[in-house]
């Protein structure tokens, strides 16, 4: 029994590829996690949160107001102006808007309920979830600081008024000045923060977007690499020689391939798209040309990672090792296993360099963001460029790697 | 037709031909052979296009390979030594794949696979995947797929490696009835018997470099191999031992091996057929019952032995 054991141990430490499964990616990944949800004792910092502010009240108040958010280390502050803020919502680059409507500090100083209204990009309500919690915490601090007192005096002006007579009503503000100063003392005063998300239609799923186009795409990249595996099947096989000794050149071998694939990524992509149409009635036609463009991005980029991961290697074992690491980790920091707000910074900008990341945004813009055409188009681009870039370097590994022993 | 002139290629620092030149004339059934490692996979390649040559050249009709190997591919037909198919595929599915990107046309394609699977004898097993057949039947599809679009080259790199013999002889009488077509014909394999029956000419080829070249019976005469009769026999007496010895055949035999005490002797001959008479009949003539006679000829495996040496290669 010992020397099955010994024997099968023995062949595990041969085999490479099962050590590297075994042991390299899962502390890879631990790490990725790790950095991802902070869990590296404080050696990654949590990235604030961007909030655009729209002061249209200009008064001492809502600057005070605003420089009270600026010292808040969960929020980075951007002040813009109403338009050019709003179009930054809907071009998806930024998450949440706080407006300060002209009125504010007028409401505030009189008890009224302060004119605000904070805007969000609906896609992104996980993460407004998060920011809302410091934002609402400094915006009620500071008018019920400031607004309190004037609350409480107008409501007992208005209720009392013309039942009391006028020197108890001073006494009483006056005991309500010594009871709550600037400072210190409590107020059960609260203002309303209206919320308001925007999104270009009622019943969009951020949730079932983000499923399917994350799934999708990681799925995609894994049928992808399993495609381009099969060039050192082939070459393995002999298949691959003999097609070279037919008028066949290696470009075409090599771009034969990246064609399959290409094609295998369109009806993969179609038939999960048609699945969640039909199944979970995501909205296929709101952006039918958007939606081509991404698909035909998505599916050429995915192809021709496959293929510049097949060159690559110089066996098959190999390229499954490097395909199955670099797909979960562009999946992992590309959104496809989680979202992109829980990231630290650095992995948020990281997540630029995989395809998940680019496909995901580009998803979310086609099936629920009313974008403008030069902040979508970006996403198709980057990954036409993504396959462009990628098959140019297949062709040459493929030759320096692949077909190096027939060269 | 087919012209290698004075090619040199090496992997990396391992030089593996070294200012190989060798010429096959059209419709000639040419072998290669020589050592694993001696460089006729390479000229394989090389002659396939597959890779090109460090120095030297080489002419398929008069057309430089280097400059229009695609012209040239089309006309050349090669049966690498691997199973080079696609186990998932059908024979059916297989053959037009191979053919449509030899430059075979759509148009008839069918036509030809169903004729050359029946000539194979496999036409019944058209639609059943490669990887459902025997070792034997897939060397028949594996040759096959070379062969649809109809070239007038062929070189066949150890095509039978594997096969019962049955499979490996109706592979021979394909090559035979491709040679009597009138294909120029390159072949390299380690069954030398067969080599020897179905070649015009051998070339050997050992270290990158082609040491010796020619028919069967030059091969045999520039190694200067002989056949042997070896004989058994009783033990002789001394007047019977000296008969023998000053006889007039032991005289013009090449070697005379043996003693008074020895049971055996051997004889090397020229002509082996005269020889054998008049050793036969020496014997009666002095009443020497034979009791074995073993006559070793020379094959195409000696003579390779004698260019190549016995020692083992990589």
């Amino acid at each position: 029994m010992w020397e099955i054991a010994k024997k099968d141990l023995l062949q595990f430490r041969k085999d490479k590829k099962s050590l590297f499964l075994s042991f390299i990616l899962p502390i890879i990944l631990i790490s990725l996690f790790a950095a991802i949800y902070g869990g590296v004792d404080g050696k990654v910092e949590s990235k604030p949160q961007k909030l655009l502010v729209v002061d249209l009240d200009t008064t001492s108040l809502s600057a005070e107001i605003i420089a009270d958010l600026q010292k808040e280390p969960a929020l980075e502050i951007e002040i813009t102006d109403f338009k050019k803020g709003k179009q930054s919502l809907v071009d998806g680059k930024r998450s949440a808007l706080m407006c300060f409507y002209a009125g504010f500090a007028d409401s505030v100083n009189s008890g009224k309920t302060a004119p605000m209204e904070l805007f969000y990009d609906e896609a992104k309500s996980m993460e407004i979830g998060l920011m809302q919690k410091a934002l609402m915490s400094t915006i009620m601090n500071f008018v019920g600081q400031k607004g309190g007192k004037a609350h409480v005096k107008s409501f007992i002006n208005q209720k009392y008024g013309d039942e009391l007579p006028e020197d108890i009503i001073d006494e009483i503000n006056r005991d309500i000045d010594a009871e709550f100063n600037d400072d210190g003392g409590t107020t059960s005063f609260s203002s309303e923060l209206k919320t308001t998300p925007l999104a270009i239609k009622e019943d969009i799923r951020w949730g079932l977007i983000q499923a399917v186009a994350g799934t999708m795409v990681m799925m995609l990249l894994f049928s992808m690499a399993g495609m381009g595996n099969s060039i050192l099947q082939e070459k393995e096989k002999g298949t691959l020689k003999r097609l070279l000794f037919s008028p066949v050149s290696a470009s075409q071998f090599l771009y034969g391939k990246m064609l399959s694939a290409l094609i295998l990524a369109l009806v993969q992509i179609i038939i999960l798209l048609l699945f969640s149409y039909f199944v979970f009635g995501l909205d296929l036609f709101y952006n039918p040309l958007g939606l081509l463009l991404m698909v035909l991005g998505t599916a050429f980029a995915c192809s021709g990672f496959g293929i510049f991961i097949a060159s690559l290697g110089s066996s098959q074992k190999q390229v499954e090792s490097i395909s199955t690491i670099v797909i979960i980790i562009m999946s992992a920091i590309g959104g496809s296993m989680i979202p992109l707000f829980l990231m630290p910074a650095f992995l948020q900008k990281l997540a630029m360099t995989s395809i998940n990341y680019w496909a995901i945004q580009g998803f979310y813009d086609v099936f629920g963001r009313d974008v403008s055409g030069s902040v979508f188009l970006i996403k198709p681009l980057v990954l036409f460029a993504f396959g462009i870039v990628s098959s140019l370097l297949a062709g040459l590994y493929f030759r320096k790697r692949v077909l190096k022993e027939y060269l | 037709m087919i012209e290698i002139r004075d090619i040199s290629k090496s992997y990396g620092d391992i030089p593996a031909l070294k200012s190989l030149s060798l010429s096959i004339k059209k419709g000639e059934f040419y072998s290669l052979l020589g050592p694993n490692g001696a460089g006729k996979t390479t000229t394989i390649n090389l002659l396939g296009g597959l890779m090109h040559p460090d120095t030297g050249e080489i002419l398929i009709d008069g057309i430089h390979l280097k400059s229009q190997s695609e012209k040239v591919k089309s006309r050349i037909g090669i049966v690498p030594q691997e199973i080079a198919l696609y186990d998932d595929l059908t024979a059916t599915e297989n053959l037009r794949f191979w053919a449509r990107v030899n430059g075979l046309k759509k148009k008839g394609l069918n036509t030809k696979i169903e004729e050359i699977l029946d000539f194979l004898g496999l036409a019944d097993r058209a639609n059943q995947s490669i990887a459902q057949y025997s070792g034997g039947m897939k060397r028949r599809i594996n040759i096959a797929a070379a062969l649809l679009h109809n070239p007038d080259i062929l070189f066949f790199d150890e095509p039978t490696v594997g096969i019962d013999p049955q499979s490996r002889s109706f592979i021979y009488s394909i090559f035979k009835q491709l040679s009597e077509q009138g294909k120029t014909i390159l072949y390299t394999s380690h069954y030398l018997e067969e080599v020897e029956k179905l070649s015009d000419r051998i070339g050997i080829i050992d270290y990158g470099k082609l040491i010796a070249e020619g028919t069967f019976e030059e091969l045999k005469e520039q190694s200067g191999l002989k056949e042997t009769i070896n004989l058994s026999f009783q033990k002789l007496d001394d007047e019977v031992f000296n008969k023998l010895k000053n006889s007039s055949l032991m005289k013009t035999s090449l070697a005379f091996g043996g003693s008074l005490e020895a049971v055996k002797c051997v004889f090397i001959v020229e002509n082996r057929s005269e020889n054998l008479h008049q050793l036969v009949q020496l014997f009666a003539d002095h009443k020497i019952e034979i009791q074995q006679i073993e006559i070793k000829a020379v094959d195409l495996e000696h003579v390779y032995l004698s260019f190549t040496k016995n020692d083992l290669r990589d």
